[in-house]
């Protein structure tokens, strides 16, 4: 309870501080409405996170074989579309804003479809095979493979093909300001535990139905 | 008021809903782990 009890107050926290604290970014076509990068990053950062996470555990399935495991992978992977649909959207209407139209076919957000489009195939092979087992050990395969596209499409495609998108705001001194990192990296653990508590839930669904064999 | 803190209410109001919403389903699935 401890856990929820820190994640609700300190997400509140985050939202408060991003209007309160974080000052408006100047540079910005709409100073006022940079602050949606304390949400756009961090659900790009958590979806990363969570397709590394059904990459260890289809791993981890791979050698158990235990449908636990398969079903960890699988909501990770869940969870990772979820929160790349989030960031697609973020994304967009800090487009329209900054860039001045919601989809521009710019490198990033073609990279972000694409990753879509392989995610929403794990679930299509997911659903389309026979057999649970054998459904897990093909999703497993695909989960560890799809890692590959995956940083590629999130880390380099956009930093090798000219981009509107900025790249390493993070890692650059002159990047952002020392208020935005302020909010941003908590608001990243905010995110985190969010996934970590939703991860949980759907584990403990998934492991009743496992245990009623209706998996 | 400032219109700034105006427009923090709405993600606010989200967050406590998820948060709620959040909450009620665990307890739920604690319930059914027992």
């Amino acid at each position: 309870m401890l856990f929820k009890t820190l994640l609700g107050i300190w997400m509140s926290a985050v939202i408060v501080a991003s209007f309160l604290f974080a000052p408006a970014a100047a540079g910005f076509k709409e100073p006022e409405a940079a602050r949606i990068i304390f949400f756009h990053v961090p659900n790009a950062v958590v979806a990363s996170i969570a397709f590394v996470v059904a990459m260890v555990y289809a791993i981890r399935y791979l050698k158990s074989r235990n449908l636990v495991d398969d079903a960890k992978s699988s909501i990770s992977a869940e969870l990772g579309l979820v929160f790349t649909v989030l960031a697609t959207v973020t994304g967009s209407l800090f487009a329209h804003v900054q860039w001045g139209s919601w989809w521009n076919w710019d490198t990033r957000e073609v990279a972000i479809v694409m990753l879509l489009l392989v995610y929403a195939a794990y679930f299509a092979l997911r659903s389309a095979t026979d057999g649970v087992e054998r459904r897990a050990r093909l999703s497993a395969v695909f989960a560890i493979v799809a890692v590959a596209p995956m940083v590629f499409l999130m880390f380099v495609m956009p930093r090798i093909m000219v981009s509107l998108h900025p790249a390493d705001t993070l890692g650059r001194s002159d990047g952002l300001s020392a208020q935005y990192r302020m909010v941003l990296f908590p608001a990243m653990a905010g995110f985190v535990g969010l996934y970590v508590w939703l991860f949980r839930i759907k584990t403990a669904i998934a492991e009743y139905r496992i245990k009623i064999r209706r998996y | 008021m400032n219109p700034l803190l105006a427009f923090m209410i709405a993600p606010l109001l989200v967050w406590i809903g998820l948060f709620c919403y959040l909450l009620s389903i665990d307890k739920q699935v604690r319930k059914l782990g027992k």
